[in-house]
């Protein structure tokens, strides 16, 4: 007999049918439309896809941080706390405290553009104090001892030194370290990190990768990982999310993908990977044809061309954990 | 051996410095030591190369980059630009002389909605370097622009929109096609493509070569990526701790790396396959970053 599923199974996080819309003087733009993602207790997340395909923006979502004129249009976005009850983010009331023990406090972001997460006119060490405080009862001197302790675990030397300087005496990677100390300290259940290593050396970079990895199993967290780097999603993820043009276009468990991309905006980016072990003169944007897809149901397509003038897409659910979107061809 | 390139040279960087001091925070100031940020760097590109920089984090690559375009001052050092109107020492000169040479040459910034005007349309940002070098009528500049967002893969409308409404990858295009408006003949990458997924990445910098070939540009492509260093670049220099601690053709650099830092960073490239586990070669090197 299979037991019901317990609370600790269900994910810790789970989207539904999501759209966000701007409303510009131009008229509405939608952002995202229709996105479904689960993330599952303890277990890495990767969203990768096309510049401009709504990535930060279900992040955002995420933390009710959607800035003017954008809105959540439709959909919800369920946690599953630790302890407490499970909460729709989407329709909480702006003025909710639960929101705010949710923004940085239950679930961290690591921002892809530090400067926008930072303050210029206060020291690094006053922000990840004043973070560490906000959300946890500690003294001024353990949060500094804390703040100092993670930003040497981000890898950078002599910590107690750098506390006091501001972030316009820092380097690039290394204010994007002091944002990733600021998510960790708070010891998140989620932590959100959009492209947390863009600006980061492999060597540091694999070091971050490793620490977060590390805090996971401390704190039984779970992660969302956003990054166009395909590398750093195959030695970090469990899943992969692949959106495009503001939706999730596939979703497959790590090795799946890799072995056999479904979609062909998949199967275009893993091709057009740049590689160190091969010489290319030209970067090429592959074009991929149609494939057979044992499970998709019939009536169904991958390829927008073919499908039912004005249809919809549909995220349907194949063998497994896989999804795929998929148009459809008749009524 | 490749044959030693005859084109002319663009710059010749004989050992940049830039110090900052460090100071003890509190009611006296009273300076500690100081951070040797770039600390003895030298080199030299010409016409249509491409110099890789690579390193550590906080080695000094974004200060050497502002250094050599006099974004900010060295401390000690040459940097020879061979210009339009003969060989200047741009750690030198005075700031007056300094204004028609920036047209020749341009920055991309590591972070993009820093540097970007947050109350300027993209369109105005994109403009205004022809604004201030008086460049065309202002149906020409628009049209420039417009030319400009659809290379980088944006859309003409865009150009209405501000900086904050759009994604990581998007605003760091509009800071290439800010860069490139000017047809500058040096220009400075810093991290210019890190936001970009694969397909954009691509096309983004297939522009770079097409606009190298076309207008003989000379790029140093600052970078974390190694493989789109690699691709790029027709020299590497890697910087650990404000020095370079070793350069050569990019094929020579990433086939056989001869510093150990070298070694330990091409070690920890991701590799893209779920299966095959990292193994990273650690670096342990003897420096201390604040000297007294
Ligand atoms: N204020 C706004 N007004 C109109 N459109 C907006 C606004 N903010 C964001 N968008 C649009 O929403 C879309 C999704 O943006 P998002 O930042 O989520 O992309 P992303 O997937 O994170 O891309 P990247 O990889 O480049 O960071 C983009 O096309 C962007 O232009
Ligand atoms: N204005 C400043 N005042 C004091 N120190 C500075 C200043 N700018 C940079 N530094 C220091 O100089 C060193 C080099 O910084 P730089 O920004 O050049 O590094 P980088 O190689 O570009 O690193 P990243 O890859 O992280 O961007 C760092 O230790 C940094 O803290
Ligand atoms: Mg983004
Ligand atoms: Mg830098």
């Amino acid at each position: 007999m299979p037991q019901p599923s317990s609370h600790a199974e269900q994910p810790v996080l789970s989207i539904e049918d999501l759209e966000v819309v701007f409303d510009t003087i131009d008229g509405p733009v939608t952002a995202i439309t229709g996105v479904n993602l689960e993330l599952p207790r303890g277990k890495t997340v990767a969203v990768v896809g096309e510049s401009g395909s709504g990535k930060s923006v279900t992040a955002y979502a995420i933390l009710r941080i959607i800035q003017k004129p954008g809105r959540i249009s439709r959909g919800q976005i369920l946690f599953r706390p630790r302890n407490g009850e499970p909460c729709d983010i989407a329709t909480l009331s702006e003025k909710d405290d639960r929101l705010y023990q949710l923004r940085g406090g239950k679930i961290g972001m690591i921002f892809q553009e530090p400067m926008t997460a930072l303050s210029p006119v206060h020291s690094i060490g006053n922000q990840i104090v004043e973070a560490i405080r906000l959300h946890r009862p500690v003294t001024k001197q353990e949060a500094e001892k804390e703040a100092a302790a993670m930003l040497g675990r981000v890898g950078i030397k002599q910590p107690e030194e750098r506390l006091k300087q501001y972030p316009h005496e820092f380097s690039g990677g290394m204010r994007q370290r002091v944002v990733i100390a600021m998510a960790l300290v708070c010891r998140p259940e989620i932590l959100i990190a959009d492209e947390p290593t863009t600006a980061l050396d492999v060597t540091i970079q694999a070091q971050i990768l490793d620490l977060i990895n590390e805090l996971k199993n401390e704190l039984g967290a779970s992660v969302l990982f956003i990054t166009h780097d395909l590398g750093v999603v195959a030695q970090m993820a469990d899943e992969v999310v692949v959106m495009n043009r503001s939706r999730v276009m596939e979703r497959a468990p790590v090795l799946e993908l890799f072995d056999q991309p479904f979609h062909p905006y998949t199967r275009g980016l893993l091709a057009s990977m740049p590689r160190l072990d091969q010489h290319q003169s030209r970067l090429a944007r592959v074009e991929v044809s149609n494939v057979n897809i044992a499970g998709l149901p019939a009536g169904y397509t991958l390829r927008r061309e073919d499908a039912l003038p004005g249809a919809e897409p549909r995220l349907l659910p194949l063998e497994g954990r896989r999804q795929i979107l998929a148009w459809p061809t008749q009524n | 051996m490749p044959a030693p390139s005859t084109d002319p040279l663009v710059l010749q960087v004989r050992n940049l410095c830039k110090y900052y001091p460090v100071f003890a925070r509190g009611l006296v100031k009273k300076q500690l030591g100081e951070v040797k940020a770039v600390d003895g760097v030298s080199f030299e590109l010409r016409r249509g190369e491409t110099l890789g920089l690579v390193g550590e984090s906080g080695c000094g690559k974004t200060t050497c980059a502002r250094a050599i375009l006099r974004a900010i001052t060295p401390t000690s050092g040459e940097v020879l630009f061979h210009g339009e109107n003969g060989i200047v020492d741009l750690a030198q000169i005075p700031e007056p002389q300094m204004k028609p040479l920036r047209r020749e040459m341009q920055m991309v910034f590591q972070d993009p909605m820093a540097s970007l005007n947050p109350r300027m349309t993209v369109g105005q940002i994109i403009e205004e370097p022809l604004v201030i070098h008086r460049i065309g009528n202002r149906r020409e500049r628009v049209d420039k622009v417009v030319e400009m967002l659809e290379k980088v893969g944006l859309l003409p409308e865009h150009r209405h929109r501000y900086p904050h409404a759009f994604s990581g990858g998007q605003r760091q295009r509009v800071s290439i096609a800010r860069a490139l408006i000017l047809r500058p003949s040096l220009v400075v990458c810093d991290e210019a493509v890190s936001a970009l997924d694969v397909s954009v990445q691509a096309q983004v910098i297939n522009l770079l070569q097409d606009l190298q070939e076309e207008l003989g540009l000379t790029y140093i492509f600052v970078a974390h990526d190694l493989s789109v260093v690699r691709h790029i670049s027709t020299s590497v220099a890697v910087m650990y701790a404000g020095k370079v601690v070793e350069t050569g053709t990019a094929a020579e650099l990433f086939e056989h790396p001869q510093h150990p830092y070298t070694q330990s960073l091409i070690s920890a490239i991701p590799y893209p396959d779920p299966r095959r586990k990292m193994k990273i070669i650690p670096y342990k090197p003897e420096v201390t970053e604040v000297s007294a």
